[in-house]
């Protein structure tokens, strides 16, 4: 959409931790709309920034607008149409996948609950596993009520940090295509955190690169695969943590 | 919140016979011994007796902040504080659920006490 203003817009975004600079004067906008990959090694500044367009963390210095509020300060005015998965928090072990999908559906008001969760589960193949301990899942199939719970308030802003770390091929494909048909449907704005180039490739219309805190690189897969002169993403990956320049650089 | 604590103490059966035990404990110790002083009429035993309903009243608010600090811990156990922090739940909303939580744990576990 022409001229609509960005979902998530992040202005010399800034934070320092004593004297480590994890994330340094970074400058983004995103798209209503789009998939965006945030790549970068371990330590690039990938899970601060996302931190920092949830609320969880106050920057140092810059600001992030999320649908036009600022984050942390009015945070409370979209939170209840952003979600999150990660593969680093857990839903309760103990309560049923029913139960906490009905915990996570209350805390976010979400309407005719009871039928949201016979869809979701229906949508992520989880009918089978509704009254079973979250704690007696495998990977994948807490990967896939994760999942659930990051969709049953049908965000409009989606945050994912390694959504298919961990997961055999097969499953993770599957929620690929889970993710890829989300956005088509609800036009949902995606930021991927991701350590996984066929994934990225897959699903992103745009890589922000990061390396120490910086953006090293921000275009279209296909656009940095030509500048560094690379066939693949991973390739691309290795150039940037590397430090390597980029082909048309070296030319000139 | 609280129907996510109530689901978890439903669950877990040591979780239930903790509610009950130490209180039914401290019941019967102190309660026999409150029953024996009793029996003698003198100031000291009557100040005894105000020393043993202390320790029952302390027992009642220590039964009380360790069912908040519970409920509260149970979510760094489970790893579940990410996504409670990303959700619209503001933090006076999850005190004050910690804090119904606190006095019904309590109100279970000094009522099966009673009967």
């Amino acid at each position: 959409m022409p001229n609509s203003p960005p979902a998530i817009e992040v202005q010399r975004l800034t934070k320092v931790y004593k004297t480590t600079r994890a994330v340094d004067g970074i400058d983004f906008a995103l798209a209503p709309g789009s998939i965006t990959g945030l790549l970068g090694g371990n330590g690039a500044g990938k899970t601060t920034t996302i931190a920092m367009i949830m609320g969880l963390v106050t920057p140092t210095s810059g600001n992030v607008r999320v649908l036009g509020a600022e984050m942390p300060r009015q945070r409370y005015s979209v939170l209840h149409r952003m979600n999150f998965e990660s593969p680093y928090v857990d839903m309760p072990m103990r309560l049923t996948v029913r139960q906490n999908l009905k915990v996570f559906g209350l805390i976010y008001a979400v309407p005719d609950l009871n039928e949201r969760i016979k869809e979701i589960a229906a949508q992520l193949d989880l009918i089978d596993l509704l009254d079973r301990p979250a704690g007696k899942l495998s990977a994948g199939q807490k990967t896939r009520v994760a999942l659930a719970k990051a969709l049953i308030n049908r965000p409009d802003i989606l945050l994912l940090d390694e959504p298919t770390a961990s997961l055999d091929p097969d499953t993770a494909d599957w929620v690929r295509g889970r993710l890829e048909s989300y956005r088509l449907e609800q036009s949902a704005t995606v930021l991927l955190a991701s350590h996984n180039m066929v994934e990225v490739e897959r699903l992103c219309d745009r890589i922000i690169t990061m390396k120490r805190g910086r953006i090293e690189d921000d275009a279209a897969p296909a656009v940095l695969l030509t500048r560094y002169g690379r066939h693949t993403l991973e390739e691309v990956f290795l150039d940037v943590a590397r430090g390597r320049a980029h082909v048309q650089e070296a030319a000139q | 919140m609280v129907l996510r604590y109530w689901y978890l103490l439903r669950s877990s059966w040591p979780r239930m016979l903790e509610l009950v035990y130490w209180p039914a404990v401290q019941m019967f110790m102190w309660g026999f011994l409150q029953l024996y002083i009793s029996s003698n009429a003198g100031f000291f035993a009557r100040a005894g007796a105000t020393f043993i309903g202390a320790v029952l009243l302390w027992d009642i608010l220590f039964r009380g902040q360790l069912g908040f600090s519970i409920s509260f811990l149970e979510e760094m156990w489970a790893r579940n504080m990410g996504n409670l922090m990303i959700s619209p739940l503001r933090p006076v909303e999850f005190i004050a659920a910690l804090m119904i939580m606190s006095l019904m744990r309590l109100a279970i576990g000094w009522c099966r006490c009673r009967c």
